[in-house]
């Protein structure tokens, strides 16, 4: 178990160093100057070269590769070109926002989205059953801004239950969280409780749920002890691949309703060009995405004793 | 005719299904009794219904499927009208099943030892250490080598026959009146089908269950059987003592099964016996005897459907070529 771990980080190596070269490629060949977007149209020959060379775009590529290699490999981003902030202080402050906007829906979405496919499960086929289909399929089929542009218009403006947007640390804060947490709950409902019915139904068919039946296991013990651990697997897997997403942010949510996570922060550097923030994001998110990778591949051998890593 | 020693009491059984296309029976006209001890053979093709009569007694049909004739006794106690909450209490515990795929019939995430250990859970109020003790010695009665170690197990790691070794365990762990096995040799080797029929009979002499066997393999019926039903469509054709059966099949049907049993003088000159045609579909609703267009005797009157006769007081048959005035003798 630790060996395949310890092989599956080394494999993240060469992974990690190819994000950061096509990154790398696409930014120095394909972006805008940097220094032209920070300086403007009118800048002096002079201030653009001192510039260049304060943030080393004078160097040679493969010395600014290099250096690009070394700040992932210390985590230290350098500073903002619009700010001069350093970057990892952004990031750090900007995954703990995220993650208070992403987080809390995910974990109680799972939980509602779990529960309400197993009721539907349960009552396969019953009016209950067809009447949800038909539900979550027309919540499924209406855009995600519509969702946020219509609640917020009428829970927040119209009816003032919620702020409209906005930000504040601390506890009184979570008042402008909480019509965000609801839409994205909303929203996840259509797909997820679609995708874990089909699961649970998939297992209800097993042969070993007739076989429980035989033994005198009544339906919730044949749910619950039999078809639910089955289930976990694929269900895992489903989950465990979207908390990257978490951290990294809810790009539309956050612009809409004014919150400062990463997502916010990402589309801010699309606006003003700056790269620095952008490299580290993407390279942030190719190792977040193969650490989750991984680690949804150690669950798997922990609900399923056929799985074994080595 | 129900005696002290009936366990199952079956009469008049009718399973319909329920398609797009309409209601149809998968088994119709069922009798037969099962006694303390004996072992009852029920032997057919694909698609006879006999699957289905064992999932009925175990009120197990498919969510289409439903008991819409005829009485299942169970020790003089109907079993149709009870719910699925009280027949659970039956299941497992006074009627048990073992099933034909013993690869997916264990839940693949729980330990031998949780599988055989969730009958003691449900049916008796036991407490870990003896639901633990009392399912090492049903692994170990069923045979199966290291009890102990493999009760740790998960189903991944046994082979077929030990896996049907772990059904056969489940269903015996209490100590059930009748036992349903449902083709439980079918997908094992020869050589170990040999040594479950072998186990079967051996734990059947013990705890004196009644067995309903349920084959298409008339050499696994010549090993265990008591008495044979021979299904077909949906019906029972032929009824017998299993000596009886052998030697003097009645039904045409029951003489193409056993012509078409692999033998030793079988060549490529010499070719073994099939019988043309297929099972007729349930679906398939005609009148008269349902095998009359794979019968080599068919004649007019197989129009009408037979009466089931007896011959003699051990044997009987749904065939008209028995009638006294039957153009010519089928055997």
């Amino acid at each position: 178990m630790l060996s395949y771990i310890i092989r599956r980080l080394l494999y993240m190596i060469p992974i990690i160093i190819g994000v950061a070269f096509l990154t790398f490629l696409l930014f120095t060949y394909f972006g805008e100057d940097p220094v032209r977007v920070a300086l403007g149209q009118h800048a002096t020959a002079a201030a653009i070269e001192e510039l260049r060379n304060l943030w080393g775009l004078n160097k040679p590529l493969y010395l600014q590769f290099w250096d690009f290699l070394v700040q992932i490999m210390t985590f230290d981003f350098g500073t903002s070109f619009t700010t001069g902030e350093s970057l990892s202080e952004i990031f750090r402050e900007g995954a703990l926002v995220s993650l208070k906007l992403t987080g809390p829906p995910f974990l109680l979405g799972i939980v509602i989205n779990i529960a309400i496919s197993l009721v539907i499960s349960y009552w396969r086929d019953s009016y209950l059953d067809h009447v949800s289909r038909f539900i979550f399929i027309f919540s499924m089929s209406i855009s995600y801004l519509i969702y946020i542009i219509l609640l917020q218009y009428f829970l927040a403006y119209k009816l003032e239950w919620f702020p409209i947007q906005g930000y504040e640390e601390g506890f009184s804060g979570l008042v402008y969280f909480i019509l965000p947490w609801f839409i994205m709950i909303l929203v996840s409902m259509g797909p997820d409780i679609r995708i874990y019915r089909t699961i649970f139904l998939d297992q209800t068919k097993a042969d070993y749920c007739r076989t429980a039946k035989a033994k005198g296991a009544g339906n919730n013990r044949v749910l619950f002890v039999h078809v639910l651990k089955n289930a976990m697997i694929p269900i895992l897997t489903h989950t465990v691949v979207a908390i990257p997403f978490l951290i990294t942010g809810a790009f539309v949510m956050e612009r809409y309703f004014g919150i400062p996570g990463i997502g916010d922060v990402t589309i801010t550097a699309i606006n003003e060009g700056d790269f620095p923030i952008l490299k580290g994001v993407t390279i942030v998110m190719a190792i977040l995405y193969s650490v989750f990778n991984l680690i949804t591949d150690v669950l798997y051998a922990f609900f399923d004793p056929r799985v074994t890593l080595d | 005719m129900t005696s002290a020693n009936t366990l199952l009491d079956v009469q008049d059984l009718r399973v319909s299904f329920r398609s797009d296309d309409g209601v149809f029976d998968a088994v119709s006209g069922l009798n037969f009794e099962l006694a303390v001890g004996k072992t009852l053979a029920l032997v057919g093709e694909s698609g006879c219904g006999k699957s289905v009569t064992s999932l009925a007694i175990m009120n197990l049909l498919p969510e289409n499927g439903l008991i819409s004739d005829g009485q299942i006794r169970f020790m003089g106690r109907n079993l149709v009208p009870l719910s699925f909450k009280e027949m659970a209490k039956i299941r497992g515990n006074d009627i048990a099943m073992i099933f034909q795929e013993p690869m997916t019939a264990l839940n693949p995430v729980y330990t031998i030892g949780q599988q055989v250990g969730e009958v003691f859970k449900i049916h008796h109020n036991l407490s870990r250490k003896e639901i633990n003790k009392h399912t090492q010695e049903i692994l170990e009665r069923v045979k199966i080598p290291e009890a102990e170690k493999r009760m740790r197990e998960y189903p991944f790691q046994l082979s077929g026959g030990m896996r049907q070794r772990v059904l056969i365990a489940m269903a015996l762990a209490c100590n059930p009146k009748i036992l349903i096995a449902d083709e439980p040799t079918t997908a094992l080797d020869v050589t170990i089908q040999a040594q479950i029929i072998a186990l079967i009979k051996e734990l059947q002499e013990d705890m004196q269950m009644g067995i309903l066997f349920i084959t298409h393999d008339l050499g696994v019926v010549a090993e265990i059987a008591d008495d044979v039903m021979v299904m077909y469509g949906g019906k029972v054709v032929e009824k017998a003592n299993a000596d009886s059966l052998f030697t003097s099949p009645e039904h045409p049907y029951t003489q193409a099964l056993l012509a078409s049993i692999p033998k030793p003088g079988d060549s490529k000159e010499n070719p073994l016996a099939t019988i043309p045609g297929m099972v007729p579909s349930i679906k398939e609703q005609f009148g008269g005897c349902r095998f009359r267009n794979r019968c080599p005797h068919a004649y007019v009157d197989c129009e009408k459907v037979p009466q089931f006769k007896a011959i003699d007081h051990e044997h009987s048959v749904a065939c008209h070529l028995r009638n006294s005035d039957a153009p010519a003798s089928a055997s």
